[in-house]
């Protein structure tokens, strides 16, 4: 199938008639936002419609045409296809009529849809729904995809039975199978009905019939189990698919949080030991003594002068106070004592040896010279005391100054605590700068935590944080239950071939029983019969194992040539057993790529998407045009042009609406890139909007095509 | 008048008493007008225990605290201003010099935007320290009154003298800092600062350097 026209008539911006001509190869539409690529797409989904929805609408109006009509003025809206198929000219047409009431109501009406054909010069008109005979419902999901979103086919539901219907003979399986469970069954009874003659092994055949009863109901049952585990283990596959893109996502957070708490905590802890309550360590910790050691010294230095000067001043006048009183005793005393008078020692050294050593002579206790030297002895004593009723008058009334010296000497214990103020104030600001210095650290880091936070619930396509943290508790409930799932799926595989074992034993057992009876004819046949029904088992998988090969191969070749001088991987596609298919890469150690970059994903799951056209086309005998509504979003200029360049070697009618190649030549002004299209070999159109128009009137918007080459 | 009275009384009856406390039973003066730009905008002076919202947001205690500061400002840059001769222009702070820095362990209120609560300590022994350098600083005959030539009442006086002037420069320094820039001493390195550099050895040595070198 060549698309070789493709007309557009009053459909939304498509105003009054337009026409595309379309070329074998690649096409490209390119237009800007808004320039009418989304309706080209939409036109072409409306006219392929052939199961009678969306028949007529006045949404697809052309709002300038409707404008311009005036009342009871009618048009048309039509969108036709002109195609060639298979050796033969057809023209698919939509289209209905519309009309203006007096009261600007629009009305429409006559809806056809028609498939007509030129055979010669002969014109058959076909009802539209024939169209399904050449490209069939099932395969436009194959052939026709709005964004990047879209190609994904093999995901979807039935995409994969569709492909196995369509493209194995697996299908024509099915009777056979219907035929050989019915066919075995008989033969068995036949089996039985003769066995039922030998007498001779009666209870032995009663047994083996009992085993082989029970074995194939355990085998059921297993078999429904498995199923039932295996459907289990899908299901949470594809709850956890849903919210599994979140699970980093969740761990991050997770993990972020933690820090987040973390720094906080230890922000409070060292905001906490941060003590800058300077002033308040004035007055209470006497810091506002820091500078007082040179009043101290000042203080020290006058009150030990005072001091000195105090006792001198006092020691000058009882030195005079004593004097005077000396000589007013030595007035009293009529014996002055002479010069050379022996000392107190000495006069009590002649007392004891009774001996008058001045005078030489004996001097006897108790006698008069004896009496006399203890009298003046005495005297001696006497005149050696203060006597105390004769008091000296205080020369100072108080002491204060003896107060000043003794706090002055408590003022020098604590001057070394005084000096080392300075010190402590210095040691107490840089300890609070480290601090200060700290936290500004943490709150760095704290910052930075809290963008990546941001950044992190920012892509989680709308999820709260509380909703991320719940499914980060499920993603673990969740493949926990997978995995017990593909466990017991496991185990019950294990048992399954156990039990196949004893059923299989059984029966050969009883078919061994059948020899040389008459039986055995019947045995022979049931087993083989068996065989075949088992064969068909098997044939049918390798059918559909091979189908995904042959269309992971060509895919993998199409990548090849789509992604020459890039990270590739394989493509690989996996049946899973809920019958759905899964499309993924593969790197060379046969690990899956999970997150491809949305340009790699596009190319292979475009690969996927040209070996199934090359499918299609294999066995229609026909090649299949491809449609796609801006896939390249994500590629860069680079890789967009090899891409595009391989795309027009295909050999394959590819349409490709775009609104790559454009560039701004002023604010506002865009043109078309024609350096980068000069090198891309196919026909080229610009979709525009007519100019002038108005922002907001959608009245005035029409577009305008233009043939580039 | 009272004060006086009173100060001769306790010369009579406790002969004994030493020195220091008789000084610390008297009031210091400080001048009015410093009452409104200085006193009530730092410390709770002037306010009673009730007004408790109006702590919030003040520097400083009672209001010793700001004469402290006041004081140790004029001492350290060694500059008195005489108060006011006229009596009128005087007050005198309510409590007298030995409860200062009694001021119990209250939480008070910081003036910092993050008005957490500190806690305070007692400082009892800094009015020690501030009557030794009134004894440093003030020109009195001790010798004469050892002999009881002069009275002790007078000695305190000229003590108490010293010290009123010394605070009344500090004051100044204060309102012309609080008159350029009313948030000056929000900053909690403010007084700090003051007193880091008035101490520092270079600016003791080159005196006569302006206070708003500070």
């Amino acid at each position: 199938m060549i698309i070789q026209r493709i007309e557009i008539n009053n459909f939304r911006s498509y105003y009054g008639h337009n026409s595309f001509e379309l070329t074998n190869g690649l096409n490209l539409i390119i237009g800007s936002n808004g320039d009418g690529k989304t309706t080209f797409y939409d036109a072409l989904d409306w006219l392929f419609r052939t199961d009678d929805t969306n028949k007529m609408d006045t949404k697809y109006i052309s709002k300038k045409r409707i404008e311009e009509l005036s009342t009871n003025e009618a048009d048309d809206v039509r969108v036709a296809m002109t195609y060639e198929h298979k050796g033969k000219s057809k023209i698919l047409e939509k289209m209905f009529h519309f009309t203006k009431s007096y009261d600007d109501e629009v009305n429409t009406s006559n809806y056809t849809f028609s498939l007509i054909e030129h055979d010669g010069v002969e014109r058959i008109l076909n009802d539209g729904r024939d169209f399904d005979k050449d490209l069939p419902y099932d395969f436009r999901k194959f052939i026709m995809f709005k964004g990047e979103d879209d190609l994904n086919v093999i995901q979807s539901s039935n995409a994969m039975k569709i492909l196995v219907d369509n493209f194995s003979e697996v299908r024509e399986f099915d009777s056979y199978f219907e035929f050989t469970k019915y066919a075995t069954a008989q033969a068995e009874k036949a089996r039985d009905d003769a066995q039922r003659l030998d007498r001779k092994n009666e209870a032995e055949i009663k047994r083996l019939n009992q085993t082989i009863s029970t074995e194939t109901d355990i085998l059921s049952d297993i078999e429904r189990e498995i199923e039932n585990k295996q459907n289990e283990a899908v299901n949470f596959e594809n709850l956890l698919s849903n919210i599994k893109q979140s699970e980093e996502a969740a761990k991050l957070l997770v993990s972020v949080n933690g820090r987040i708490e973390q720094l906080s905590k230890r922000r409070t802890e060292i905001k906490g030991r941060i003590n800058e309550n300077y002033t308040i360590n004035l007055l209470d910790d006497m810091w506002i003594l820091l500078g007082f050691s040179d009043i101290a010294e000042e203080f020290s230095t006058k009150v030990s002068e005072l001091d000195k000067k105090r006792r001198k001043l006092e020691q000058t006048y009882l030195f005079t106070a004593g004097q005077e009183k000396a000589i007013k005793k030595m007035q009293t005393d009529f014996v002055p004592l002479p010069v050379y008078i022996p000392g107190q020692k000495i006069m009590q050294e002649m007392l004891d040896e009774e001996v008058c050593k001045i005078c030489g002579r004996p001097a006897k206790k108790h006698s008069e010279a004896w009496e006399f030297m203890l009298h003046r002895l005495e005297e001696y004593r006497d005149s050696l005391k203060v006597p105390e009723e004769e008091e000296i008058s205080p020369y100072y009334l108080n002491n204060y100054i003896v107060e000043l010296q003794k706090s002055d000497n408590t003022l020098n214990d604590n001057l070394a605590d005084i000096t080392k103020l300075r010190h402590i104030i210095q040691e107490r600001i840089a300890l609070n700068n480290r601090l200060h210095n700290d936290v500004r650290k943490i709150e760095a880091s704290l910052e930075t935590e809290l963008e990546n936070k941001k950044r992190i619930l920012a892509q989680t396509d709308g999820l709260s944080e509380e909703q991320l943290l719940a499914n980060f508790d499920k993603i673990s409930k969740w493949m926990d239950n997978q995995k017990n799932a593909e466990n017991r799926v496991k185990t019950l595989k294990s048992k399954q071939v156990e039990h196949q074992i004893i059923l299989d034993d059984a029966r050969n057992k009883l078919s061994k029983m059948a020899e040389n009876t008459p039986a055995a004819i019947y045995a022979k046949i049931a087993t083989i019969i068996r065989n075949i029904s088992d064969a068909f088992k098997t044939a049918k998988e390798d059918n559909k194992l091979r189908l995904i090969h042959t269309i992971e191969n060509e895919a993998n070749l199409f990548m090849e040539k789509l992604n020459t001088n890039d990270f590739k991987g394989t493509i690989r596609i996996i049946e899973k057993v809920n019958g759905q298919g899964e499309a993924m890469l593969i790197n060379n150690d046969e690990a899956r790529i999970f997150n491809p970059n949305t340009a790699l994903k596009t190319t292979y799951l475009m690969s996927i998407l040209f070996a199934i056209g090359k499918l299609l086309s294999e066995k229609d005998k026909t090649v299949f045009p491809l449609l796609f509504d801006a896939p390249t979003s994500s590629f860069t200029e680079a890789k967009e042009s090899e891409f595009f360049k391989e795309i027009s070697s295909l050999n394959k009618q590819v349409i490709i609406v775009t609104k790559s190649f454009l560039k701004e030549s002023a604010p506002g002004e865009v043109v078309l890139d024609r350096n980068r299209l000069n090198s891309i070999d196919g026909s080229i159109f610009r979709i525009e909007k007519k100019k002038p128009f108005d922002d907001k009137k959608l009245g005035t918007i029409q577009t305008i095509i233009s043939k580039i080459k | 008048m009272n004060m006086n009275l009173q100060n001769d009384i306790e010369d009579f009856v406790s002969d004994n008493e030493k020195l220091i406390d008789k000084w610390g039973k008297r009031n210091p003066r400080f001048e009015k007008k410093y009452e409104d730009s200085v006193m009530r905008v730092l410390s709770t002076y002037g306010q009673k225990v009730t007004e408790f919202t109006e702590t919030k947001g003040k520097i400083l205690g009672p209001g010793y605290e700001p004469y402290i500061i006041a004081f140790f400002i004029g001492l350290y840059s060694n500059k008195r201003i005489p108060l006011s001769e006229n009596t009128d222009d005087c007050k005198v702070l309510g409590q007298p010099l030995s409860k200062w820095g009694h001021g119990e362990t209250k939480q008070q209120k910081n003036g910092r935007t993050d008005s957490s609560l500190y806690f305070r300590h007692t400082y009892p022994k800094l009015v020690n320290y501030i009557f030794i350098s009134l004894v440093a600083k003030t020109d009195v005959d001790w010798i004469a009154l050892d002999k009881g030539d002069i009275k002790v009442s007078s000695v305190i006086t000229a003590l108490i003298n010293t010290m009123e002037e010394y605070a009344n420069y500090g004051f100044s320094v204060m309102e012309d800092k609080l008159h350029s820039d009313p948030g000056y001493f929000f900053s909690h390195r403010s007084f700090l600062d003051i007193f880091l550099q008035l101490t520092n050895k270079q600016n003791i040595e080159e005196e006569g350097e302006e206070p708003e070198d500070l």
